[in-house]
């Protein structure tokens, strides 16, 4: 494991205290620690897409792309349908 | 100081069959400071999804229909540095609350009297200008907008222009 420093709030840091205080927790480390890993569970789903759509972007980034003006003239047909 | 990307700026840069794309790429890279909202991925996945057909045939690539749209938003991003700005708050109206950029749509219409996208961007902007953004221009090649554009400096004092 790797140690990472992080600012906090004074509100959070004491709430955090009294997880530990009240033995919820062992320690801050840990206490911190099980709470990334059930904020990461969350947008688990969201980082998995990220990782394979940003596959997807290096492949591409340096290509030149032409369609032709469609994009905008599309857009311009959107708008005007509101 | 800070500009807001309308999609039309973003989908001529990567679109390099596009009249505009050479002075909008330059713009992007040119400019330091660049914002986009959440309305500015919808166009962009709106858009996409109703080219993907045309689209695909100009990738050298198979990429899925549910993807392209997050692909060309991803790519637009990165590739310029654009940041999602989101900071919204609801407000109080008539109608219940409603977000907060919306109270100011509502203020601009009359004046202005533009279509609901165009009112909705502008209307962004303004409430990022006035939330400490830095804010202060919004960059398009948007003829509806660019035709109120001394009309909007008057009013919110951000500066319309066409990159």
């Amino acid at each position: 494991m790797k140690v990472v420093p992080v600012r906090l709030d004074e509100r959070k840091l004491k709430d955090i205290d009294l997880l530990v205080k009240t033995g919820v927790f062992r320690n801050r480390s840990e206490a911190l620690r099980r709470m990334i890993e059930s904020g990461m569970k969350e947008i688990e789903s969201e980082i998995e897409h990220l990782r394979k759509i940003d596959e997807i972007v290096d492949r591409i980034m340096n290509t030149e792309l032409n369609f032709g003006g469609i994009l905008r003239e599309s857009l311009e047909g959107v708008r005007d349908r509101w | 100081m800070v500009v807001y990307v309308d999609t039309s700026v973003i989908m001529a840069a990567i679109d390099r069959g596009d009249s505009k794309s050479q002075a909008a790429d330059r713009f992007l890279l040119r400019e330091r400071e660049k914002v986009i909202s959440p309305l500015v991925l919808v166009e962009i996945f709106s858009v996409v999804s109703r080219n993907y057909d045309r689209l695909i045939y100009g990738l050298d690539m198979e990429i899925g229909e549910s993807d392209l749209p997050a692909v060309i938003a991803r790519l637009s991003m990165r590739k310029y540095g654009l940041n999602l700005a989101c900071p919204f708050e609801k407000e109080l109206t008539i109608f219940g609350e409603v977000p907060a950029e919306i109270k100011l749509a509502f203020m601009l219409s009359h004046q202005l009297k533009l279509r609901t996208p165009d009112l909705l961007h502008l209307s962004i902007a303004w409430y990022l200008k006035l939330n400490g953004y830095g804010l202060d221009r919004f960059a398009t090649f948007d003829s509806e907008i660019l035709k109120k554009a001394e009309k909007v400096e008057r009013l919110t004092g951000i500066q319309v222009f066409e990159p």
